[in-house]
């Protein structure tokens, strides 16, 4: 066990409730939180509107600071972690369990006299309806025990038992009150929960859940085009995106132009949804398929369910597909993994998009 | 000075010293390799379109050429003196620049 703070000490995790008092030169409040639970978790199930955006202790968005002795590091090599400042006490929010009632010092902008009307939830829930849709990639079904109310874009925090961390998923699908949950997963080598899903063994174990969270999401009252730059599972998000900009019937009035990325061509999924969106509005929307490897394609007869498919990666494919201010006023959500995220984000700053119409979780 | 020409941070060694060279129009600016927000390593992270460097990790920003914060950031970055000469770029490092990555406003303040 690894303790924030200069001494590190044996310490017994609590057993029961602590009472967690989050504290800056706004304000201070307390929060009771359950054995092992995350601060950020127990402080969002508050209300409180804490710095985080991946909350797997991957980004160390969520840095805050303790005393000593009062605070265990649930993932001592967090990726996230790797800057903090034990001499001060640092701890990421997200890893930071309490082990006794303790004063957690946040971040002096955050107001913590307001409280968020979305507060995620914790929950034991159930896993369902495993397909594998294409080489390594599956979807998945999360049964919740009552309905919850996401944004589209969201995504949920999963542990399966026996899990040490959570993981983070992205919803696929969207709905405003529901409690069944679609995801989809990548094959990882070594991964826990991923082996689970792909081991073809019955999935009877409850997991735990923890949200909706996230702030890289749609708002149906948004009038902006949408540019949408996703590779593999990245796709998930965009994809409950995409299903609530077409229930608001987004696309009769903006434009869609979007470039869905794989290495090769059977590794695609979701095509018939995205075909399916395609012929809504044919001339507002454009959904063009990135090979990265393999013979190069663009040419019609490669087209694939009504999509054209091109060769390269998704940032080229997307630079050489657009027009001159193609980007310009547009509003766009990326998935994918880092190298290709920041190929994006390059491409649609060189286009003059401010970052702050350029929306992503930084999940890795 | 003609491998700044293609645009983009590029890493140089100066007397031991890692530092991080762009240039932007007639300007030109040597910064250390880290952001100043969480120390991300910037020739990863740093991505440079007309005047602004972007963090990736972040998305912090500044304005090179006039130095000014943009966006997010909440800390300005620091340069190394340089200066072009027949077309070379001489950088100042007699001292290692770094950035202070502690909360200024929170080591005031009383639990």
């Amino acid at each position: 066990m690894v303790v924030s703070g200069e001494i590190e000490t044996p310490v017994v995790p609590a057993s029961t409730m602590t009472q967690v008092t989050f504290l800056n030169k706004t304000g201070r409040v307390d929060v009771l939180c359950e054995p092992g639970e995350s601060l950020l978790q127990a402080g969002l199930r508050h209300g409180l509107e804490l710095p985080y955006a991946c909350g797997a202790g991957v980004c160390g968005t969520c840095v805050a600071r303790s005393k000593p002795n009062t605070v265990e590091n649930l993932w001592p090599n967090a990726p996230g972690a790797a800057q903090l400042n034990a001499g001060k006490g640092e701890c990421l929010l997200c890893q930071g369990a309490a082990l006794k009632d303790c004063e957690i010092l946040v971040p002096a902008k955050i107001d913590l006299s307001r409280l968020s009307d979305q507060r995620p939830a914790r929950f034991e829930a159930n896993l369902q309806d495993v397909k594998v849709v294409a080489p390594d990639v599956a979807t998945f079904t999360v049964r919740l025990p009552e309905t919850v109310r996401p944004i589209s874009g969201q995504y949920f925090l999963m542990r399966p038992k026996g899990m040490q961390g959570f993981r983070a998923y992205s919803m696929t699908n969207f709905d405003e009150s529901t409690d069944a949950l679609h995801f989809v997963i990548k094959k990882v080598a070594g991964g826990v929960f991923s082996g689970k899903i792909f081991s073809g063994e019955p999935l009877d174990e409850p997991l735990e859940a923890f949200g909706p969270m996230g702030l890289a999401t749609f708002d149906p009252s948004d009038t902006r085009d949408l540019i949408c730059l996703v590779g593999g599972s990245g796709i998930a998000g965009i994809m409950s995106i995409l299903a609530q900009a077409r229930r608001v019937d987004h696309f009769s009035r903006h434009r869609l132009f979007m470039v869905f990325g794989a290495r090769r061509i059977e590794e695609f999924f979701f095509l018939d949804e995205l075909a399916d969106l395609a012929r809504t509005h044919p001339d507002h929307i454009q959904i063009h398929l990135a090979v990265s490897e393999g013979e190069a394609a663009g040419d019609t007869s490669k087209d694939v369910r009504g999509l054209s498919v091109h060769h390269g990666f998704v940032h080229d494919v997307a630079k050489s597909l657009s027009r001159p201010g193609e980007f310009d006023g547009g509003l766009a959500f990326l998935g994918g993994p880092p190298p290709m995220l920041n190929s994006c984000l390059a491409l649609l700053l060189e286009a003059g998009l401010p970052v702050s119409d350029i929306r992503y979780d930084r999940f890795a | 000075m003609d491998e700044l020409a293609g645009g983009g941070l590029k890493r140089f060694e100066v007397a031991g010293i890692v530092v991080l060279a762009t240039r932007v129009n007639d300007t030109t600016r040597v910064i250390p390799p880290f952001c100043p927000h969480m120390a991300e390593p910037l020739i990863e992270s740093g991505i440079c379109s007309g005047a602004t460097l972007t963090c990736s990790k972040h998305l912090w920003q500044w304005n090179l050429e006039s130095a000014e914060m943009q966006g997010a950031a909440e800390k300005p970055l620091i340069f190394y003196p340089s200066e072009e000469r027949d077309g070379e770029l001489w950088i100042d490092a007699s001292q290692e620049l770094s950035y202070q990555f502690d909360e200024e406003d929170d080591d005031d303040f009383e639990w």
